[in-house]
């Protein structure tokens, strides 16, 4: 059965969408089936790193809650995109992205849109794509679509930074998730700086939230090099931030 | 101000060591100190058991420590802004592979591969290798980052010391991280107390029941 993982966070700029890209594109290279739907479309970003223009982009996700497209025709295969020789491997990966146009965002935060009808999107992808993760993009904060999509996810991934405005925020979402009796809830505090003993700093996240810890990955130069234009894990395989990112992609196939 | 970002990366086996600062460390530097944990690489080649060494970055202008790399059991180091390198700098003047040090006939061996130069007290290394005392600093490339060598005394086992700046690398304490509980638990009061949020739940619930195929089942 298809795993469906949320990644949110409280605050913007966490790095949620970009470990969302990496942890995709790992898993997939791992041979599996895997799509990503950017949900947060008052401030899309996903399609960035997989080099997708959704200006030119037939469909995106606002088509289909619109009633204008299915879902999977706004599903845009990006393997060759981003694995190197995928002949002969069943890895697969798909983005589905929500719209840049500045109309298109207005007219979804005008109207709302129905979080059945994205609920039903999820598991039409999952059928017709036949996915094996199906990872959803949230848009930072607290709203009642977000909430809907933790719940129905079988895994929410926390992305947090360590400081304390981040640290009050997660403590909220965290226990609204679990209000929501979410299946399970991982921390991954990105962007921790150089001066900051990692070791510790999983510890005290472990305590504090009462919560495993998937991950606690470095802030360092090379990913602002790389940042929103490729997939970083991709260039930097060796790199602790990857290796942080290898070690929650195990996590998550557990 | 010049900032330098540094990233330690490994290759082959690591493991993590904590390390804590020695006394001769504190009376050099003025920089706060932190017990810090990071990894340290391991080379297979075993047999020259070359003694363990650290290399420190120092601070431009200030002189301490910006980051320490701690290299025990390993006779090839590789400097550079590799990410694959054991000592990786992120400096437009340091080289992809900058330098190697060797520890060969007993001594640690400094080579330069980079474009740049490695130099000692301002002046550019003539000689392709040079043997490296403890205490010795090297630059790479004119005007670039400085890198301190430092025979580390194992016999105690792993400590080494460790430091950073106020300036460009906080010691960061995190007892000062956290979050205020009660203020938590009266936010989520707010958002979870009342009706709709009730409602959410349900729809929650009947969002559930769609899961294709049911959960549980393949």
């Amino acid at each position: 059965m298809a795993k469906i993982i949320s990644i949110h966070s409280f605050r913007g700029g966490t790095g949620k969408s970009n470990v969302t890209a990496n942890l995709a594109v790992i898993i997939a290279k791992l041979g599996h089936r895997v799509a990503i739907v950017d949900t947060d479309i008052q401030s899309p970003g996903v399609h960035v790193l997989f080099q997708l223009d959704p200006k030119r982009a037939r469909y995106t996700l606002n088509d289909y809650l619109w009633g204008l497209a299915r879902i999977e025709q706004a599903a845009y295969d990006v393997t060759e995109t981003v694995i190197a020789d995928p002949d002969g491997s069943s890895a697969r990966l798909f983005v589905v992205p929500s719209s840049v146009d500045s109309g298109a965002i207005g007219r979804i935060l005008n109207e709302g849109y129905d979080v059945g009808l994205l609920n039903d999107g999820f598991q039409e992808l999952i059928r017709d794509l036949r996915l094996d993760y199906l990872f959803i993009d949230t848009h930072p904060g607290v709203n009642e679509e977000t909430l809907l999509s933790i719940a129905v996810s079988d895994v929410l991934l926390l992305v947090m930074r360590p400081d304390n405005q981040d640290f009050q925020g997660t403590a909220v979402t965290a226990e609204l998730a679990r209000r929501l009796n979410v299946k399970e809830m991982l921390m991954i505090v990105n962007k921790v700086p150089g001066g900051m003993d990692r070791q510790a700093l999983r510890e005290k996240v472990t305590q504090l939230y009462e919560a495993e810890v998937a991950g606690v990955l470095p802030f360092n130069e090379e990913i602002v090099n790389v940042a929103s234009s490729a997939i970083f894990s991709n260039r930097y395989s060796e790199h602790p931030f990857t290796r942080g990112l290898l070690a929650i992609a195990d996590r998550l196939k557990a | 101000m010049r900032r330098c970002r540094q990233s330690r990366t490994l290759g082959g086996r690591s493991r993590l060591v904590t390390f804590a600062a020695p006394s001769d460390f504190q009376a050099s530097a003025a920089a706060p100190f932190g017990k810090w944990v990071f990894p340290v690489t391991h080379d297979d080649s075993r047999s020259a058991f070359p003694p363990a060494i650290s290399l420190r970055l120092l601070h431009a202008t200030q002189g301490h420590a910006l980051q320490t790399w701690y290299f025990e059991q390993q006779s090839l180091v590789r400097i550079g802004r590799l990410d694959s390198g054991d000592v990786v700098i992120t400096d437009p003047r340091v080289s992809r592979l900058h330098a190697e040090l060797r520890f060969e006939n007993g001594a640690w061996q400094l080579t330069s591969h980079g474009r740049h130069g490695v130099f000692q007290h301002d002046k550019l290394l003539i000689r392709p290798t040079t043997t490296l005392s403890h205490g010795a600093v090297f630059q790479l490339g004119p005007g670039g980052p400085q890198l301190e060598f430092l025979e580390v005394d194992d016999s105690g086992g792993l400590e080494a010391e460790t430091a950073c700046s106020t300036i460009e690398f906080d010691c960061v304490d995190l007892s000062a991280l956290g979050f205020d509980k009660r203020q938590a638990a009266e936010q989520v009061q707010q958002i979870a107390g009342d009706d709709n949020f009730r409602q959410l739940l349900e729809r929650a619930a009947s969002l559930r029941k769609k899961r294709q195929p049911p959960l549980g089942e393949r």
